[in-house]
């Protein structure tokens, strides 16, 4: 006697338009009712052939390509480019320059981590959290508009230094966001970070063994979140990362187990509180002199390629850049940290809830443009 | 440990073709014959002092004959190919960047495969990461990887016709009835040819 129900797997489209998948993405989902049995994400949506543009154009115009790599941190993306630039041309640049590029990159590596806290936030449900982190986003907004006239794509840091000097008026407007900042950051805390709601959905879920993260070669905070105590900023120092003092907050499980969601969401809560100091350092050290080396308007790095990885809000952003010795690159690519994050979810997610996938990718702060080019 | 360092090493323990390149490029690489990549990167993953267990990057870029076929001056890789009736003019050159997240050290292996012929062995077995960027470097360059579990387009869809990150690649006036020939307007800003130079 056998009456046993007959069950097939159901595929589901999810995306490109899905309201919590930042950006356009893809998954094709094949569920035993609402549990994932596998995977397949579809990538490419946002390619745009930046690759494919930078070998035809000259080295400084492809800076302002740099900044629709990855919009949310335009400010980190110019910096990871300028400076594996300079590295393959062996230019140094003036202290002054190196301060002010620190200052701004920490003041994008706050707003972008507000953005991906925020949007984590918002797809569990809580709406409210993310609008509040939107409004100290503007804050930073308009001191990157007082640098250089750009809101969201600055293309502020130039090969060679910055393109201008800091204005009249730029330290204590600084001072001021930062002063108002710090308690705002504890006040949005008590109001979703310690929710046990928002907890509970984020503990335990889309749990990141130190073998699979490294395995995956997972990046920045999500490295961090699996309990690996990585930074570029402090093992691979560049810039003045050496002479200012932070520490590197990894997961420890608070709620859960090492290496699930609410992990890598409060590393990057931590991270903000981090960057904070190090701006304060970097204005009080801040020294006088030139913004901007010697550089002629049209270069020829040497001949040689280069793999230079800096540290962006998304993990290590690195730039490969292959030189022929003329007037373009031979070859340009940018390998990003949401790139290897996507890559992981298939593994990750197989038995576990499609809201989870949800959470998973908010909790992997994955940016679309970042991760097609 | 120094890629001069690791180097030595490979050489010593392994009877792979491998030769240490000192460009006038910042980074010092490793060039291995496409024929033993899997087996110097098995080396490089298992042996102790190395233990290379990040695959940070893995690409790849078109050589074309112009900026000449460097390689050719070390090796006779030209005996494999002169087999073939077509001798090789160009080839694709191949990366990869490997750090070492408890030693804390990094190279980068270098490797070429002629463009006739773009086939090389996949390390997707030591580095899962290594499945993403394979089918990147396949999407854009056409490099096809021995024993990858799932070679197929990522970037572009997958009735495209081409590899764009090739140099001899001219981008379609056509795609599924959608027509990419560029406007007046667009024309007007782009440069003149000829003008040039």
């Amino acid at each position: 006697m056998s009456s046993a129900i007959k069950t097939e797997y159901l595929t589901i489209n999810m995306g490109p338009q899905h309201p919590s998948t930042h950006g356009v993405i893809r998954f094709i989902l094949q569920t035993d009712g609402e549990i994932i049995y596998e995977c397949d994400p579809d990538v490419g949506y946002l390619h745009r052939g930046i690759e494919k543009i930078a070998e035809g154009i000259s080295w400084q115009s492809f800076v302002p390509y740099t900044d629709r790599v990855d919009y949310v941190c335009a400010m980190n993306s110019n910096l990871a480019y300028c400076m594996a630039v300079e590295k393959l041309m062996g230019l140094e640049i003036p202290k002054r320059a190196e301060y002010i590029r620190v200052i701004v990159s920490e003041l994008n590596r706050i707003s972008s981590h507000a953005v991906a806290v925020g949007a984590s936030q918002m797809d569990m449900g809580a709406f409210t959290p993310f609008v509040h982190f939107l409004r100290e986003r503007e804050h930073i907004n308009d001191l990157f508009e007082m640098v250089c006239g750009a809101r969201l794509t600055h293309n502020y840091i130039c090969i060679g230094g910055v393109n201008a000097d800091l204005p009249p008026g730029f330290i204590e407007k600084t001072v001021e966001f930062l002063d108002h900042f710090e308690p705002v950051a504890e006040q949005i805390n008590r109001l979703i970070t310690y929710n046990q709601i928002f907890i509970n959905r984020f503990a335990n879920v889309g749990v990141i063994s130190p073998e699979k993260a490294l395995n995956y070669n997972l990046v920045g905070p999500n490295l961090r979140g699996s309990g690996l105590k990585f930074d570029l900023r402090k093992d691979r120092p560049y810039s003045i990362y050496p002479e200012l003092d932070f520490d590197v907050p990894i997961g420890t499980g608070s709620h859960g187990q090492v290496g699930d969601c609410y992990d890598r969401y409060m590393v990057r809560i931590l991270e903000i509180v981090e960057s904070t100091k190090m701006i304060r350092q970097c204005l009080k050290m801040l020294p006088d002199g030139d913004i901007k080396a010697v550089v002629k308007s049209s270069i020829k790095p040497p001949k040689g390629h280069i793999y230079f990885r800096t540290e962006t809000p998304r993990g290590d952003t690195g730039y490969f850049i292959n030189s022929d010795g003329k007037t373009s690159p031979q070859r340009l690519k940018i390998r990003t940290g949401s790139f290897t994050a996507m890559a992981i979810i298939p593994e990750i997610i197989k038995g576990s809830f499609i809201a989870d996938l949800v959470a998973l990718i908010g909790s992997l702060d994955i940016v679309a443009p970042e991760l097609d080019r | 440990m120094n890629t001069l360092e690791i180097f030595e090493l490979i050489k010593k323990n392994t009877d792979a073709v491998v030769s240490f390149q000192e460009e006038e490029g910042p980074t010092p690489s490793i060039y291995v014959r496409s024929d033993s990549i899997l087996s110097v990167m098995n080396f490089l993953r298992e042996t102790d002092e190395l233990d290379f267990d990040v695959l940070m990057n893995q690409t790849g870029l078109h050589e074309t004959e112009s900026s000449k076929l460097f390689w050719h001056l070390f090796f006779d890789v030209s005996s494999e190919s002169e087999t073939e009736e077509n001798h090789v003019q160009e080839e694709i050159r191949l990366f990869w960047h490997l750090y070492s997240y408890k030693n804390k050290h990094r190279v980068t292996i270098e490797s070429s495969v002629p463009i006739g012929k773009p086939e090389i062995d996949s390390v997707v077995s030591i580095w899962k990461i290594a499945d993403w960027l394979e089918r990147e470097t396949y999407d854009l360059l056409g490099v096809i990887f021995i024993g990858h579990p799932d070679l197929r387009r990522i970037m572009l869809p997958e009735d495209w016709v081409g590899h764009p990150l090739r140099k001899d690649y001219v981008a379609p006036t056509m795609y599924n009835s959608i027509d990419n020939t560029p406007s007046e307007i667009t024309k007007s800003f782009q440069p003149q040819k000829g003008k040039k130079k």
